[in-house]
């Protein structure tokens, strides 16, 4: 079975069909992905400015991490669950758009950035957590994060099916 | 569990479901070549219904214009004055695809222009429109029309470049 054949099987299948067919369901599934994204996006990019250095006399670091980067992971969530439910419709127009490399490689490459932060520089939040500059690394984090979440969301809107 | 391992995990679980993220998006008319219109008409070897739009992929028949073509009226919720473009910019496929992907509207609007169901494997249709710039062997249709002579109008968006006229025939 090649890969074209498991997407076929996929787009053919009765979920998929349920999917494509049932009436305002995927409007409704559109919907929940782009609240998905603003809660994803939006709380990530609030975490990327305070680590760049935006207000660093107000909220402690991991103050803001530890508010928002929860509700940053349920946007993620919701975006993965909406978006492998839409996927399954049109599984095989997904895989052959020129921007599902894109979307899915920055997506990787935010994978990596938030890795490496949390197991680098994130763990000395406590000598820069409120009234210090951000460490270089930190600075260059919240930027990597802010950038690649943003080019998901260009590479999302050119991902025709 | 520390909020920092909550955060790597999440990290991680982000990471596994990067390659199953799909997205939404719909184009317009500006990924197709809305200059000259092709008349296609054949039969529907494959029939993706629903939303966000449905797709078909119609075996070509050798086609001439039909008699009558500019006098045919245009369907329901037709455009007079970009349906008339189309029309008259129309000439007979003679590209090198022995099927062309057609790109359909979604059910919704279907319905409001007069077709409340799917297009079936094996229909016969008649088609007109416009080819994909980046990918010669995709069409879509601005209207087509079953076998019935019922026609069905497929535009919402404007085009980016006005249908030229048809060379003489």
């Amino acid at each position: 079975m090649t890969i074209l054949d498991a997407l076929n099987w996929v787009e053919g299948s009765a979920f998929a069909q349920a999917v494509r067919t049932i009436p305002h369901l995927y409007p409704v599934l559109e919907s929940a992905h782009i609240l998905g994204i603003a809660l994803l996006v939006g709380s990530a990019i609030a975490v990327d400015l305070r680590l760049i250095g935006l207000g660093k006399d107000v909220p402690p670091v991991i103050l803001v991490t530890r508010y928002l980067l929860p509700l940053s992971h349920a946007g993620f969530a919701l975006v993965a669950l909406t978006g492998l439910v839409m996927f399954c419709g049109i599984a095989t127009s997904v895989v052959a758009s020129p921007a599902a490399p894109w979307k899915f490689g920055l997506i990787g490459l935010a994978g990596v950035n938030i890795a490496i932060f949390h197991f680098g520089i994130y763990r000395q939040v406590d000598a820069w957590n409120l009234s210090k500059p951000s460490p270089l690394t930190a600075k260059i984090a919240g930027s990597v994060s802010a950038l690649t979440w943003s080019g998901v969301i260009v590479a999302g809107r050119f991902l025709a099916y | 569990m520390t909020t920092r391992r909550k955060l790597l995990i999440s990290g991680a679980t982000l990471m596994t479901f990067a390659l199953t993220l799909p997205a939404m998006a719909h184009h317009g008319w500006g990924t197709f070549d809305t200059r000259h219109a092709f008349y296609v008409a054949g039969a529907l070897t494959r029939v993706r219904w629903g939303n966000p739009h449905s797709e078909a992929v119609l075996r070509l028949e050798p086609a001439a214009m039909p008699g009558n073509w500019l006098q045919r009226p245009l369907p329901q919720g037709a455009s007079e004055r970009d349906g008339r473009l189309t029309m008259a910019s129309a000439r007979p496929y003679t590209g090198p695809h022995k099927e062309l992907e057609l790109v359909l509207a979604g059910p919704d609007w279907m319905a409001r222009w007069g077709l409340k169901r799917p297009l079936q494997t094996g229909e016969k249709i008649e088609a007109v429109g416009f080819l994909s710039a980046g990918e010669a062997d995709r069409l879509r249709p601005v209207m087509f029309w079953l076998s019935d002579g019922q026609g069905i109008w497929q535009q919402l968006t404007a085009f980016p470049q006005q249908p030229e006229p048809a060379p003489a025939r």
